[in-house]
């Protein structure tokens, strides 16, 4: 390392070497998750809609009896913990700058949403299959 | 030897207080506030359907819960949150497409967000309100 490094400022001693080289598949994944997003999302608050006040425990099962309600579901669950954790990723980084502190922040949020996405998905496939 | 003088706080560039909120701004900040808000609702979603495939007891809270003024204020914020982040995501999916960063179209845009995401709400809350 050159002598001089410390007394360099952060700016200086980046300069020039380009970009991080990770940033556009974090891009790509928000694009896609949120093009997908859309439909899914229009879908879930429309069915939501419908169902608001009138959704009791046997009419909430029976709505997931449809082999495209429970499919819609399982894709709206996957896709939306996707979004989600790549979204507050993006918060946490622009926050909380103690690297300890981010990492665990960014990996407790993935492994919470990414624990709840398969409970949910397999909650969704245990009320399709009837169990 | 002498110790390092004591580093003092780098100098900030003009941060939130010092500006006034403008609509470009407080639109950007109202995308986040609503993404972290329905990252938040999305877990109670889950927590729906876990509390459906448990039983009818675990259901039963859950249900009971959204029946309450409670429930009904915070369903009405998640609708909010919903359809304002639905509105402004396109938006960022058409700035994505290299469209829509002239001046006038990026108030007409964000006039067109805020307009829908205050309808889509107010149909939304009627519904749950029980007011139709």
């Amino acid at each position: 390392m050159n002598q001089n490094e410390g007394l360099k400022s952060d700016l200086a001693r980046v300069r020039g070497l380009g970009s991080a080289k990770s940033g556009t598949g974090h891009w790509v994944g928000m694009h896609y998750t949120s093009l997908a997003l859309v439909p899914l999302g229009v879908w879930f608050a429309f069915s939501m809609f419908i169902c608001i006040g009138t959704a009791d425990y046997a009419a909430a099962r029976a709505w997931f009896q449809s082999p495209i309600n429970s499919a819609l579901m399982i894709l709206f669950i996957l896709v939306g913990a996707h979004h989600a954790v790549s979204g507050l990723q993006v918060v946490v980084e622009d926050y909380i700058h103690a690297p300890f502190c981010k990492h665990a922040k960014i990996i407790g949020t993935r492994f919470l949403f990414a624990a709840l996405a398969v409970l949910a998905t397999l909650s969704v496939l245990k009320i399709f299959l009837g169990l | 030897m002498t110790t390092p003088a004591p580093q003092r706080p780098r100098p900030l560039s003009p941060h939130l207080t010092i500006y006034r909120p403008q609509m470009t701004s407080v639109l950007s900040i109202l995308h986040r506030l609503s993404g972290v808000v329905l990252s938040a609702g999305f877990v109670l979603v889950l927590g729906w359907v876990v509390a459906l495939a448990y039983g009818p007891n675990a259901y039963g809270y859950v249900y009971g819960f959204i029946q309450t003024v409670w429930g009904k204020i915070f369903l009405s914020g998640f609708a909010a949150a919903f359809f304002y982040h639905l509105a402004a995501g396109v938006r960022h999916l058409l700035w994505d497409a290299g469209w829509g960063f002239k001046l006038p179209q990026v108030y007409a845009t964000g006039t067109v967000v805020l307009v829908f995401a205050s309808l889509a709400t107010a149909v939304v809350a009627i519904r749950i309100w029980g007011l139709a």
